[in-house]
């Protein structure tokens, strides 16, 4: 019992501490509120579920943002009818913004920002990534590199390359 | 010469995106209440067995027709000679393993109640 309790203490902490920057982190993939909300509750009951497979070797920020992750990828593959999709299936597709249901959670007045989030879901998949987590979070490319099974090196370099094709696409 | 967009200066980390009032309030509470759920439908399983027995004679009529399946392909696949004894404890023993856990631990529970006497007389309707 006293574990138990532990467990779901543990466990409320955790919540609390990452529910927002997760439920964000998902959101910048999916845009859609609804599907973002299902996305990061699943991640949370997977991560209470598995978390005796956390083994401490990686960050556990990276840990839960690799689940996240792949959480919105596989809500994106239901999208095109697939189970999930991988990192290398989500293609620079500038359309990709416009997939996710209409929803009243989307305001486009501020332009800017609006325009920006437009350039960044164009980019490839890892660029995108590297850039929200650098950019958003502020996750350090170690860290990075383990949540997308990548490595630091090359995690900078889709962050550099992604801020590069933002600008561009902004100045246009 | 056109000036570089600088996104720090122009955009931070501002987004169109929002949420409803007290959402991540609301997405902690289902996440709790979904882990909740989930605990109670593991701790269901005996009140299973409950309905089991409640139903325990057709059930029991049909675990003694898949035992006799079981014991007529048993005895089918068993050598020639070992064919002609009379039904053993060895063959009963065989057909027991073949059957699911859940099975056998019921069919252990049924057999092992005394107020269950009455399965001893149980006469087919």
């Amino acid at each position: 019992m006293a574990v138990n309790a532990d467990k779901e203490k543990g466990f409320r902490l955790l919540l609390a501490s990452y529910k927002e920057s997760i439920y964000w982190h998902i959101r910048r993939m999916v845009v859609s509120h609804a599907d973002a909300e299902d996305a990061a509750q699943e991640t949370f009951v997977r991560i209470f579920r598995n978390f005796s497979q956390y083994s401490g070797n990686s960050s556990l920020k990276a840990w839960i943002f690799r689940i996240a992750t792949n959480e919105a990828l596989r809500l994106l593959g239901k999208r095109k009818g697939k189970d999930t999709l991988s990192l290398d299936d989500l293609t620079t597709d500038p359309t990709r913004a416009h997939d996710a249901p209409p929803d009243s959670y989307y305001n486009d007045s501020d332009k800017v920002a609006a325009r920006l989030q437009q350039a960044i879901l164009t980019l490839p998949a890892k660029q995108q990534l590297a850039f929200n987590m650098r950019y958003y979070d502020e996750m350090p490319y170690e860290e990075i590199a383990e949540a997308t099974g990548s490595t630091a090196a090359s995690m900078k370099m889709n962050y550099s390359l992604a801020k590069e094709k933002i600008i561009k696409f902004m100045t246009e | 010469m056109k000036k570089e967009f600088n996104i720090e200066q122009e955009v931070g980390k501002r987004m169109p995106y929002s949420t409803p009032d007290g959402f991540f309030d609301q997405l902690e509470d289902n996440i709790m209440a979904q882990l909740k759920e989930e605990k109670k439908e593991e701790s269901r399983r005996p009140a299973v067995m409950r309905v089991l027995r409640s139903n325990w004679k057709s059930i029991i009529s049909l675990s003694v027709a898949a035992c006799a399946a079981v014991l007529l392909v048993v005895r089918h696949n068993v050598p020639e000679e070992e064919a002609q004894q009379p039904y053993g404890f060895n063959n009963v023993e065989l057909a027991y393993s073949n059957l699911s856990t859940e099975d056998q631990q019921f069919l252990i529970e049924i057999y092992s109640e005394s107020e269950d006497e009455e399965l001893f007389n149980y006469e087919e309707n």
